[in-house]
């Protein structure tokens, strides 16, 4: 009995793990983006926590860029059928910005969920921190992988300390 | 001064009409030992639990039970169902909690208590160790740490080995005698109670049929069907007809037979067998790589059609070997064969088809089912065949019964019959005899022989040495991890001076080679004329 | 001084409180090691260690440390990538980690389930809930007794030649049915034996076979003091995303003492007694 689940374990492990393993070096080479002309411009920033920076977790402090932003205004090709998902995945791949997210199939909204951008993870800084994301300036009512990006559009995705503010907010 | 006195009592049970005790007069003096007996059913366990009133049961009680004590203490049958605690210790501060004695007065009492019974090596054991025998002497500790007046005892000895019954026997007389407490004890194996007690009282039916000393009480019994419970001694001389009152233990009987019998022998005639039904070659066992060996190159053969009984003390290996013989167990090294084939190539259940059975000892782990006839459809589809064996050993009665609710006997045949339903040629039997009384030894005997004319092999494996007399053409020991001296009954009981049965002791001076009662009845008559 | 088993429940239930639940709540690298160490250290000297349970622990590190990883991608160092996802080594690292807790954590239960075995343990709670206690006597009491009809029942069924080896879970229910009904049949009988040995339910006295005496008492006050200063003087412990810096801290000390206690009092005890037979 015990030897028929250790035997499982290896065929399901090992038929799952033919595929998929690369090096570091070897994903960084990965350029998967095709130049095209739809252009939109891409920042990623946290201003919210250095105005929040004592409810900031001690782990995460050195992480935190200078000015607040990870990215600024760079200029991101489009692909046809690009979300806003699958652009900041591309985009922060180019960058060498770490990316953490759930796909659509497996975030439990059906729509891709981002958990976490340059090691700052939601609930770094107070249990209703997290990212949300900007377009044009106007807050999605969407998901990430539900927006599809047109040209010359401004994706901002942006950390904020408390996502209860910015649905009063709004409701203002 | 007496310490009972029951006037014109009757008691039923719920929703029956006839009364399971009816009771004149019954008194008992302090400081008496009284033992009870009679067939299973007569109403002596009712009778103990009435005197109990927590443990009374329920029903329709008309007249008086004048009791002079409030402290009786009660051990029953089963020492497994007894046992409170998961350690010794526990289990005697149990009792002594209920009475609320203080910390001090409950550590005087176990160590007083402990140290009488001589288990005080016991006390830091964990319950679930201890064997049958040491567990029901952890019982009767319990309940004398409480300083009872009257001591309550229903079948005390049903599940203990005859050596160990006999121990246990012996201290409730020491307790009577040197306590004084009083003891009304009732038994099924009277062999060394008759001449102990004070006084003897035979149920029937619920009824006092007799109640006077012990000498007088195996006088009466004379012609009832209960005689065969009688100690030996007592039986012989009965069968024999002569005056005066009949011997109650060995050395007495034996003094009689000298007294009156010239020496003489027993012919017997040796029956021969052929094939080997069982061939065990060179059998090792261990439990565990660092335990010792328990079995150390046994070897015998089971011949086809005979009956062989293997005698040993406690913890011999007997259960061992019979469950390396039925493939539950395996040796490391030596072989084992099953009509000339060895029991390894048996796949699967085949070897439990219509080839070999095995009936372990405590028979309620046999049955699965809530009713006796579901049990027996678990083996054998065909109903028809079913009652046929059931009314041909007579339990046709007791099929629509829960198996809990059978008595010892009862069950212990039902367990038997649902292992005869697989058609076995080899049939192993662990200590058949445990809890029955008298009347179905007899008829378990009968079963077994029948067995044996129908060509089955039987090996039983017992410590009651007077049911293996009865039975078996060879018997062997089973000492020190091998089986000793395999040789044909009569040579076998009358080699021994200790292991041997209580016709063979109280005869042997006078009658070589007779090993049973009815062979020395048989001698003694002859003489007679 | 005297064995560990003999000192007061009470004493030792509040030193395995506070060993463990600073193990499990103050997650920090050294304090684990420290526990593991002590607690191994402890099981020989007990001489409880067994091959089984070390076979059985390293599959559940290695189990835990290959799942983490796969789930938690958190991290700043990725050592290789998998599907697209990064396998960090601060995912590895936690995932060692929470694995030896679980192993301090179990090696510690063992040590607890000796030292506070069976009726101690009941002694704890016979004074505050006298009820609960007699029935947890009375289940630790059937427990063994479960097993061995158990055993004796699926031989039985073996025997029968109802033992399907093909279907197996359908006989395992056959046996177990069978062996709950001989329980409930032995319940009863052991409740008619309980009131035949005059159990009443209203009062009953309470058999104190252990004393709290001057040893226990200092234990006590030491477990606690030691206990309050690891956890004043904790120091948290990141894993993600860069490993916290571990410096010394006077817990660390604390807390080394508190598990070291029960591997000082066997030691003591063994030389002692040592020392006293090589006097003869």
């Amino acid at each position: 009995m015990k030897r028929t689940i250790i035997l499982v374990f290896i065929l399901i492990f090992s038929l799952s793990s033919c595929t998929g393993f690369e090096s570091v070096e070897e994903y960084n080479k990965r350029n998967t983006t095709k130049k095209s002309n739809i252009t939109a411009t891409v920042s990623i920033d946290c201003k919210d926590v250095l105005k929040n920076i004592k409810t900031l977790d001690k782990a995460v402090k050195k992480i935190i860029p200078k000015n607040a932003y990870f990215l600024k205004n760079y200029k991101a090709s489009v692909e046809k059928g690009d979300t806003a998902y699958s652009l900041i995945l591309k985009v922060a791949k180019n960058n060498n910005i770490q990316i953490d997210c759930l796909s659509p199939q497996e975030s439990s909204y059906n729509t891709a969920y981002v958990k976490g951008i340059g090691n700052l993870y939601e609930k770094d800084c107070g249990k209703n921190s997290g990212w949300i994301f900007y377009v044009n300036g106007v807050s999605s009512q969407v998901g990430c992988s539900d927006y599809y990006v047109k040209d010359k559009d401004v994706i901002e995705f942006t950390y904020i300390c408390d996502i209860n503010k910015i649905y009063q907010k709004e409701e203002k | 001064m007496e310490i009972l006195n029951i006037k014109d009592l009757s008691f039923s049970y719920p929703k029956q009409d006839e009364k399971a005790i009816e009771i004149a007069d019954f008194s008992v003096n302090q400081g008496d030992f009284v033992l009870l007996c009679g067939k299973s059913g007569c109403g002596k366990t009712t009778l103990l639990k009435l005197l109990k009133k927590e443990i009374s049961p329920f029903g329709t009680l008309k007249g008086k039970i004048d009791l002079n004590t409030e402290n009786i203490g009660f051990v029953f049958q089963n020492p497994e169902e007894q046992i409170i605690s998961e350690n010794v210790k526990s289990e005697f501060a149990f009792g002594l909690e209920n009475l609320k004695l203080s910390t001090d007065e409950i550590s005087l009492r176990i160590a007083e208590t402990a140290s009488y019974l001589g288990i005080s090596y016991l006390i830091n054991k964990k319950t679930a160790e201890l064997s049958g025998g040491e567990k029901q002497l952890v019982n009767l500790g319990a309940v004398l740490a409480m300083r009872p007046e009257l001591l309550l005892f229903d079948e005390p000895t049903a599940f203990l080995d005859p050596i160990c019954a006999k121990k246990f026997i012996d201290l409730i007389f020491r307790i009577n005698r040197e306590l004084g407490i009083t003891v009304i004890i009732a038994e099924h194996s009277l062999n060394e109670l008759f001449s102990l007690s004070s006084r003897v009282c035979f149920l029937e039916k619920g009824k006092i049929a007799c109640y006077d000393t012990p000498q007088k009480t195996a006088k009466f019994l004379k012609n009832n069907e209960f005689e065969k419970a009688l100690p030996t001694s007592a039986r012989i001389f009965n069968m024999l007809d002569f005056e005066g009152e009949p011997p109650l233990n060995i050395s007495e009987a034996k003094k009689f037979i000298e007294e009156n019998f010239k020496p003489d022998r027993f012919e017997f005639e040796i029956e021969k067998f052929k094939d080997n039904a069982l061939e065990v070659k060179n059998v090792w066992f261990r439990y565990e790589k660092n335990s010792p060996d328990i079995l150390k190159g046994v070897n015998f053969e089971l011949k086809q059609g005979e009956i062989l009984s293997i005698l040993g003390g406690n913890g011999s290996g007997k259960t061992t070997l019979l469950n390396l013989l039925s493939k539950l167990l395996k040796a490391y090294s030596g072989k084992i064969l099953v009509f000339g084939k060895d029991i390894k190539k048996f796949g699967g259940n085949s070897l439990y088809s219509e080839n070999l059975s095995y009936l372990p000892q405590n028979p309620t782990s046999v049955f699965v089912s809530q009713t006796v006839l579901e049990d027996f459809r678990e083996i054998e589809k065909d109903e028809n065949v079913i009652k046929s064996i059931a009314s041909k050993f007579g339990v046709l009665h007791l099929l629509a019964r829960h198996p809990f609710d059978l008595s010892g006997g009862e069950m212990q045949k039902c367990a038997l019959i649902k292992v005869l339903f697989k058609k076995p040629k080899i049939l192993l039997l662990d200590e058949p005899t445990k809890s029955l009384d008298a009347v179905f030894e007899n008829d378990l005997a009968d079963i077994l022989k029948m067995l044996k004319s129908e060509g089955v092999s039987i090996i039983v494996v017992t410590h009651n040495v007077e049911f293996a007399a009865t039975i078996s053409d060879r018997c062997a020991l089973l000492f020190d991890g091998e089986l000793t001296a395999i040789c044909e009954k009569h040579k076998f009981f009358s080699q021994n001076q200790y292991f041997t049965t209580a016709s063979s002791r109280i005869a042997k001076s006078v009658f070589e080679n007779a090993v049973l009662q009815k062979e020395v009845v048989a001698l003694c008559q002859k003489q007679k004329g | 001084m005297r064995d560990l088993e003999k000192f007061h429940p009470a004493a030792l239930g509040v030193y395995f409180v506070c060993v463990l639940g600073i193990l499990m709540f103050l997650n920090n690298p050294v304090i684990i090691v420290i526990s593991l160490f002590s607690g191994a250290f402890l099981v020989l000297l007990l001489k409880k260690f067994e091959l089984k349970s070390l076979v059985f622990l390293t599959s559940l590190l290695l189990l835990i440390c290959i799942s983490n990883p796969l789930v938690s991608h958190k991290g700043a160092t990725p050592l290789f990538y998998f599907n697209s996802s990064p396998i960090t080594l601060q995912s590895v690292v936690y995932g060692l980690f929470f694995a030896l807790m679980l192993i301090a954590v179990i090696i510690w239960c063992k040590i607890l389930n000796f030292v506070l075995g069976g009726d101690s343990f009941i002694y704890l709670f016979s004074k505050p809930l006298p009820k609960t206690a007699l029935i947890l006597k009375l289940s630790l009491r059937f427990i063994p007794l479960f097993k061995q009809q158990y055993h004796k029942t699926k031989n039985s069924v073996k025997v029968l030649g109802l033992y399907n080896g093909n279907k197996k879970i359908k006989s395992e229910i056959r046996v177990i049915n069978a062996v709950i009904a001989f329980m409930v049949e032995n319940s009863i009988e052991t409740a008619r034996a309980m009131n035949a040995r005059s159990y009443n339910n209203k009062y009953r006295s309470r058999y104190r076979f252990k004393k709290f005496g001057v040893y226990d008492f200092c234990f006590l006050v030491l477990t606690l003091i030691l206990a309050t200063l690891t956890v004043v003087f904790k120091q948290k412990f990141y894993f993600y995303p860069n490993f916290s810096e571990v410096s010394f801290s006077l817990g660390y000390l604390t807390f080394f003492v508190l598990a070291f206690m029960p591997i000082f009092i066997v030691l003591k005890g063994e030389l002692k007694w040592k020392f006293l037979i090589s006097k003869i």
